[in-house]
């Protein structure tokens, strides 16, 4: 069963751009639009791993990783924080929540790729 | 010691002798060795005398053994001659052959006698012969008998022997006794002369040693005076030097030590006697010289001990100058007007007046009139010379009289005099010392007008430092202090107490209102305060307005006269009666006012209103400065606003540029890797086109950001330790691609062994990254090469290219913000123009340094030092 990739991401652009990527891919992606949808998608399908996007209408992307890593069930699933909150510390508060992983926006598909199938392996 | 010769004293001969041998040019020890040696000679020749004596004795004993032997030979003849006799004659009788025989030995033994006899006698010799004829004659008749008898011719022998032997024999016998008597003789003779130089001889030994003696003697006697006699006078003469007395000589005839010792002596007396007297002469000056300077001292410690009254320095004079001088008496007259006063005295003689006008008709006035010193050996003979002091002289009693004037900077002041009440004038030594005198109680006086000058001088200068001081204060309160009301208060106190006030206030005028109220109050009740702060003072009022309007100090020196303002009746009534008030002002502008009350009535002094003014300068600007300070506050508070609102924004522009940016970069990249199928190749360019403009917004949205930061303050290095090598190697794995494709030679050489830095690693590579990156990008072709090293605490890396090279105009601008050389290579060769001034700051924060090096046409060489151990330099924002 191929793996399952959760992506929590409010803006249709960049929705589309994961999903043009991980069609190219044996992965299967899941989407949600906002955080607390992001929370319930988690539980409802168990993905291998979570995209997070950190500003997002309903919760954001910080509580939403809290959440789901404050669950016995989810806390294992990798999350990679992918934020335009690209200043200095934004990192740091991303991991503080609870992220595995951080990839600034803009990002570059490939390197995106990249790195979901490192956390993947 | 004393020296006491035991002989007596010698005789006038002797003295000649002893200054004779005294005399002789020779050391002690060769005249003693000349006596010894002449004594010695004596001696030796006494000894040889004894023996010469000896000599002849023993001569004369042998001479006598010689007679006596003599007369034994002649003894022998004798007896052989009677033996002889008697044996021919027994012969005869007896006829017998045997005793004939022994007649004839007996006959050889009687040749031999005679033999020995002519051998010790030869003396002798004519007696001698005679002996020898008559032995013959004897001996021949011996013979013949004998030979008669044994003839037997006995009558014949007999007569024979009567005839012949028997005169032979007597007359042999008369011989022989001949020889004994002259031999007898002799021996008399001998011993007469033997005894006659034993005589002589003992005389000799006897006069020779009684001579040696005597010699001994005598030359002890004469070289013990010699040397006696010269000692004992210098003993004497040393007895007298050390008694003192230092003018005798010695006078000593020797010519050998001693008298190089009396010549000494003699010398040392002079010497010692010259310098006997300096030392007197010295000592006498000292003494004097050592009494003066007691009476100086004295005077001295009296200047000192009373340095603002004069009169018991006075008196220390005029008591030592009578003292010292040998005078009767001494006075100090002072000018006082048109005349001279007795201002101090000392001594029996009487003054009978307490001032006398000024003239040269006395001593003292023409000693102070002539600025000389005057001496009068007789007063009463002075006829007109000195009229008034003759007169004085024949009423006091004094003759001779000396003065000298007083002088300070040859002006005289007044007079110093001295009398004695017969003739006997002063020498040049007491002169001079009463001119000492002189100056000695011009020194005091003088002593005593600088000290009070001093004094003066003292209390002005303490009341200048305590204004500085509060002046200090106050600036100190101005600066130290942003505070208005301290400030204000610190100047109304100082003020008041400087200007000897009671109480102060400081008015603050609202322009606005267009009336003072008071800010600032000192050494007033709180209900005063009320009460004043309860009135509207305006410019009109008579007071504080008046003076602020005409813009000068205005003071009051008497409230309640004229018409009081409702402000000062309250005043008054609170027990105040001067006022001073001084205008606090600026060019053109009115600030308020300074006030300062005290309870007695009475002008304020010149120098109290200036030093007010100076205070209300400083309230200017302490009012001034509070201002200023109030609109730099609210100008920090706006200034911090907006950088928060700068920060806020920059985050925000961030986040919301990033979003569709991702899109952008996020789809185009999807395109060119052909995601959505292969492109056209001029869809493909142009996509690419659209990427890279797309990077280049991003590269600008980052550098953006980061510049704000630092500027801000808010960029920090992540200090941690990193490794050179490893930075190196980074940078060139991201740009080694973009020379290889533009062909360019690009190598790195790191040193080997380079230690392990601290510093913020990912700020250095994007440093390294930076200036790499555009050695590459503005070099077409060529090389770039990138060295590593490491050097007295520091990283050193160069980067260097074949490029285009930067002129020197430029070589400095390159660093600062949006600079490249040329506007358009930004757009051909991308990048934002922050990077280098972005690296600048970043090399900066480590505390290092970045420079360029480059001949245009030539390349460039970019050399960075960063300490290896580095802290973080916090840039001023």
């Amino acid at each position: 069963m191929s793996k399952r990739i959760l992506m929590v991401e409010d803006t249709e652009d960049n929705r589309q751009i994961v999903r043009d990527l991980i069609a190219t891919t044996e992965y299967e992606l899941i989407e949600a639009a906002d955080g607390a949808a992001g929370v319930a998608a988690a539980a409802a399908h168990r993905p291998d791993l979570i995209l997070m996007d950190i500003q997002l209408p309903v919760m954001d992307g910080y509580e939403a990783t809290r959440r789901i890593k404050s669950d016995p069930a989810l806390q294992h699933i990798p999350i990679i924080a992918v934020t335009s909150y690209a200043l200095s510390g934004d990192e740091a508060k991303a991991l503080a929540a609870g992220c595995d992983g951080y990839v600034a926006k803009p990002f570059s598909p490939r390197q995106l790729l990249a790195k979901v199938r490192e956390l993947l392996a | 010691m004393i020296f006491s010769a035991s002989w007596m004293k010698p005789g006038s001969v002797a003295t000649r002798l002893i200054s004779w041998v005294a005399r002789l040019p020779v050391r002690v020890q060769t005249k003693l060795l000349i006596a010894f040696l002449s004594i010695v000679g004596l001696l030796i020749a006494l000894g040889a005398v004894g023996l010469q004596v000896l000599s002849g004795v023993n001569d004369q004993t042998t001479e006598l053994i010689k007679l006596q032997r003599r007369i034994a030979a002649y003894r022998q003849v004798q007896h052989d001659t009677t033996n002889q006799l008697y044996s021919i004659s027994t012969a005869l009788l007896l006829q017998d052959e045997r005793m004939l025989d022994a007649a004839l030995r007996q006959l050889s033994q009687f040749g031999y006698d005679l033999d020995r006899m002519e051998f010790v006698a030869t003396s002798e010799a004519g007696v001698l012969g005679q002996v020898r004829l008559e032995y013959d004659r004897f001996t021949a008749g011996v013979m013949r008998v004998a030979e008669l008898i044994r003839s037997g011719r006995t009558e014949e022998a007999r007569k024979v022997q009567l005839d012949e032997i028997m005169p032979s024999a007597d007359r042999l016998e008369r011989l022989t006794n001949q020889l004994v008597n002259m031999a007898e003789a002799d021996m008399v003779t001998a011993i007469e002369v033997t005894e006659g130089a034993y005589d002589t001889s003992r005389l000799v030994v006897v006069s020779f040693a009684v001579g040696s003696i005597l010699l001994a003697l005598g030359l002890g006697y004469v070289i013990s005076w010699s040397l006696v006699d010269p000692v004992k006078k210098i003993e004497a003469r040393l007895r007298q030097i050390a008694a003192g007395d230092f003018a005798q000589q010695v006078a000593v005839g020797n010519r050998d030590e001693l008298g190089a010792l009396a010549d000494n002596v003699n010398q040392t007396s002079a010497q010692l006697g010259r310098l006997y007297r300096e030392i007197e002469t010295r000592n006498r000056e000292l003494t004097e010289t050592l009494e003066q300077q007691i009476a100086t001292s004295a005077i001295l410690r009296t200047i000192a001990a009373s340095p603002t009254d004069i009169q018991p320095v006075l008196n220390a004079v005029a008591e030592s100058a009578a003292k010292l001088c040998d005078a009767y008496d001494a006075a100090i007259l002072l000018k006082d007007g048109e005349s001279l006063t007795i201002r101090a005295h000392h001594g029996p003689i009487p003054i009978d007046f307490v001032k006398y006008p000024i003239s040269r008709d006395w001593v003292a006035g023409r000693a102070f009139v002539d600025r000389k010193t005057v001496h009068v050996s007789d007063l009463s003979t002075a006829g007109d010379d000195f009229p008034a002091g003759r007169q004085m002289a024949m009423r006091l009693g004094h003759r001779t009289t000396l003065a000298a004037p007083l002088l300070r900077e040859d002006e005289a002041i007044g007079s110093l005099i001295i009398r004695r009440v017969e003739i006997r004038p002063f020498d040049r030594k007491q002169i001079e010392l009463l001119t000492t005198f002189a100056d000695q109680a011009v020194i005091a006086i003088e002593n005593v007008r600088l000290f009070q000058e001093v004094q003066a001088r003292t209390a002005e200068l303490a009341r200048s430092v305590a204004e500085l001081e509060a002046l200090g204060e106050v600036t100190k309160a101005v600066n130290s202090t942003l505070d208005l009301d301290t400030v204000l208060q610190t100047i109304v106190a100082k003020a008041v107490q400087l200007s000897d006030t009671d109480a102060g206030t400081i008015f603050v005028f609202s322009s606005t209102r267009q009336e003072f109220r008071p800010r600032a109050t000192y050494g007033m009740s709180e209900e005063l305060v009320a009460a004043i702060s309860g009135q509207t003072i305006s410019l009109n009022d008579p007071g504080i307005g008046d003076a602020a309007r005409r813009r000068e100090p205005v003071q009051v020196p008497e409230l309640g006269e004229g018409t009081p303002t409702p402000v000062q009746k309250i005043i008054r009534d609170a027990g105040y009666r001067g006022v001073l008030i001084v205008p606090l002002l600026r060019p053109n502008k009115i600030v308020g006012a300074l006030v300062v009350r005290r309870r007695k009535p009475g002008e304020f002094d010149q120098q109290v209103v200036h030093l007010m003014e100076t205070f209300a300068a400083q309230s200017v600007l302490a009012i001034q400065n509070a201002k200023l300070f109030r609109e730099i506050e609210e100008k920090g508070r706006e200034l911090e606003a907006a950088s928060r609102h700068k920060s806020q924004f920059l985050a925000n522009m961030s986040h919301e540029l990033r979003t569709p940016l991702n899109s952008v970069l996020g789809f185009t990249e999807l395109l060119v890797d052909g995601i959505y199928g292969e492109l056209p190749d001029r869809a493909k360019a142009t996509v690419a086109r659209v990427q890279a403009n797309g990077r280049h917004l991003l590269g600008l949205i980052n550098d953006v950001l980061d510049l704000s930061k630092i500027e801000a303050g808010q960029l920090t290095l992540a200090l941690d330790d990193y490794s050179l090598g490893q930075i190196v190697r980074t940078a060139a794995a991201a740009v080694e691609p973009l020379a290889r494709e533009k062909g360019l030679a690009f190598t790195t050489t790191v040193a080997n062994g380079l230690p392990t830095g601290r510093g913020d690693e990912r700020r250095l590579t994007q440093v390294l990254l930076n200036i790499a990156g555009n050695a590459i990008k503005f070099t077409e072709s060529g090389s770039v090469d990138i060295f590593a090293n490491a050097a007295d605490g520091h990283f050193e890396i160069v980067v260097r290219d074949t490029g285009p090279g930067i002129a020197p105009k430029d070589q400095a601008l390159i660093f600062e913000e949006f600079q490249q050389v040329d506007n358009s290579s930004t757009r051909q060769k991308g990048g934002t123009g922050l990077g280098l001034a972005i690296s600048k700051r970043f090399v900066e924060m480590h505390g290092g340094t970045i420079s360029v090096e480059s001949v245009p046409g030539s390349g460039a060489t970019f050399r960075m030092t960063i300490p290896i151990d580095a802290e973080e330099h916090v840039q001023a924002a």
